[in-house]
């Protein structure tokens, strides 16, 4: 492998490996405070990809309508969650876990088929957007723009959601309702409303990575069960509830998923949950987790 | 009177654990809840709070009814509790833990608000901890930094559950001034205690509980001169 080849396969690895992050930290978030694994969040994360994909071929005919999608797809998706926690989860938190996994297993089939009802089974594709599309020389090598453009991405919302949840009054909320809810709430801190909120924010998440992904890759239906897969798997490598956790799973991630085909090209596959496996051996509550 | 709990009864699932209790508090009175350990002292304190609701009976504040409302309304309605178990937040500064009770949408004042200057007037080593995390307090730290964070919702009733619970009798000593500093600024007090004498100090009437039923009922000055009462009651 040149090295050409092989920085611009670890690029490619780490800004997918940017895209699951952004999934994954929703996840952990909205488990953290909720404490609801969201099986459904991958099938959120699927409605923004087809939210992308509507947005950008309607307003094919203005300039940057990328750009418009990207604004507006992440915030369409966290209204669905708001609507979703107001109607749906609301009602289970105080029943059994096997509730919530009924309920967001059948969430997934709900928007599922409500995309298949509108896109079809086939798969929609999104041209990457002006300016970030070509490619860009850097130290005399060749790179596409794009991924570079994700990592950055990646790295924006890795640090606002660290100072957002460290610095700011709604951060210190966030962790309080995640540490105990009950105290939160006696200390007269509306909980419901905080759930409401991160659940969105969650779900913002997720339709931000549904938006960004697109022009890398395709929207498809099934994409959610794969892309939930690889977050348990993130979440699990970093420590759920960890934000730097994440973020080192994700990359972790994408390079095992860039590299893998290259070491043994049969075991590709296998190699993130042989990693997974052996974490939660040796250091079960995962690299930058808290042990219980 | 400023709170009026009326013969509730409250359960934990199936197990019912107060049995038509009834307790009422007048504005700037300090009341106490005597009783060993399981008697249902916090529970009955779940049970303002709204953390437990009761099934039956009815708890008035103000001559409102508050059951049935959420623990953060009745929060807002000015009722502070300091849980048992203190419940820092670990992973919050101790400036955090007060500023995130603080600032809500609170109606009528009565008195000067709380902030973090005034707090720290009453509790000095919290200044010194302020940004210290929640977590790493020794447990008399916690236990001042617990009241203060409920008194920064500035509460007109504030209930104590076992506040000298686990503190060495000198952090106690310094409880017990700071709370009858509460008590002189106006504050309404309902607090729980297995350690009477410290209870029998601070307060001005007495609730004495058995399994979840009240037993008896009456001024702490009694109690001093009928030390039989507590003999029969609590068996110390
Ligand atoms: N969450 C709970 N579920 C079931 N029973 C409980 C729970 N909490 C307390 N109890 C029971 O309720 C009774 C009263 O408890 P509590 O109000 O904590 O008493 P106290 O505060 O006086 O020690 C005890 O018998 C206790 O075992
Ligand atoms: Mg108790």
């Amino acid at each position: 492998m040149t090295i050409e080849a092989f920085i611009g396969q670890a690029l490619s690895g780490i800004s997918v490996g940017m895209v699951l992050f952004l999934i994954a930290a929703g996840l952990s978030i909205i488990f953290g405070t909720l404490k609801v694994l969201n099986l459904a969040h991958g099938t959120i994360y699927m409605v923004g990809g087809f939210l992308c994909y509507i947005l950008t071929s309607k307003l094919a005919h203005i300039p940057g309508a990328f750009w418009w999608a990207l604004l507006f797809a992440p915030i369409a998706v966290a209204l669905i969650g708001g609507v979703i926690e107001v109607l749906l989860l609301r009602r289970i938190y105080s029943q059994e876990m096997l509730y919530q996994y009924i309920l967001t297993f059948a969430l997934i089939l709900i928007l599922g088929d409500t995309c298949k009802f509108f896109f079809g089974v086939g798969y929609q594709t999104v041209s990457v957007p002006w300016p970030v599309n070509g490619n860009i020389a850097l130290w005399g090598l060749s790179f596409p723009t794009y991924n570079l453009f994700l990592i950055g991405c990646g790295i924006v919302v890795f640090l606002g959601l660290s100072a957002l949840m460290r610095y700011t009054s709604l951060g210190s909320i966030v962790r309080a309702v995640t540490h105990n809810r009950e105290t939160a709430n006696a200390l007269g801190i509306n909980v419901p409303r905080v759930y409401t909120g991160v659940f969105m924010l969650g779900s913002y998440l997720a339709g931000l990575a549904g938006t960004l992904m697109p022009p890398m890759s395709v929207v498809a239906l099934g994409s959610d069960m794969a892309v939930i897969i690889e977050c348990f798997i993130i979440v699990v490598i970093g420590g759920l509830g960890s934000l730097p956790g994440a973020f080192l799973g994700a990359i972790i991630l994408g390079l095992l998923n860039a590299f893998g085909i290259y070491i043994i090209p049969k075991l590709a596959l296998a190699f993130p949950f042989m990693l997974m496996i052996v974490i939660l051996i040796i250091r079960p509550w995962g690299l930058l987790g808290k042990p219980e | 009177m400023l709170l009026e709990v009326k013969k509730i009864n409250t359960f934990y699932d199936l197990s019912h654990i107060l049995f038509n209790v009834s307790l009422e508090i007048d504005k700037g009175e300090t009341v106490c809840l005597l009783g060993r350990n399981g008697v249902g002292k916090t529970t009955i304190f779940r049970s303002i709070m709204g953390l437990t609701p009761p099934r039956s009976g009815s708890i008035r504040l103000y001559g409102d009814e508050i059951k049935g409302k959420k623990p953060y309304e009745i929060a807002r309605l000015g009722v502070g509790l300091v849980p048992e178990d203190r419940e820092i937040f670990p992973d919050l500064t101790v400036r955090e833990n007060l500023e995130i009770a603080g600032k809500k949408g609170r109606k009528e004042k009565q008195t000067e608000d709380w902030t973090i200057e005034k707090v720290h007037r009453l509790f000095p080593i919290l200044r010194d901890r302020n940004n210290q995390w929640g977590g790493t307090l020794s447990g008399g730290e916690q236990q001042m930094l617990t009241i203060a964070r409920t008194l920064m919702g500035n509460p007109t009733l504030l209930l104590l559950d076992e506040p000298s619970e686990g503190l060495a009798p000198m952090i106690t000593k310094t409880i017990e001034e700071q709370i009858l500093l509460l008590k002189k600024e106006g504050l309404t007090i309902l607090l729980s205690e297995q350690n009477s004498s410290f209870a029998l100090r601070v307060s001005d009437r007495a609730y004495i509980l058995e399994k979840g039923h009240i037993l008896w009922q009456g001024k702490t000055s009694e109690l001093r001169e009928k030390p039989e009462i507590m003999m029969t009651y609590l068996g110390v």
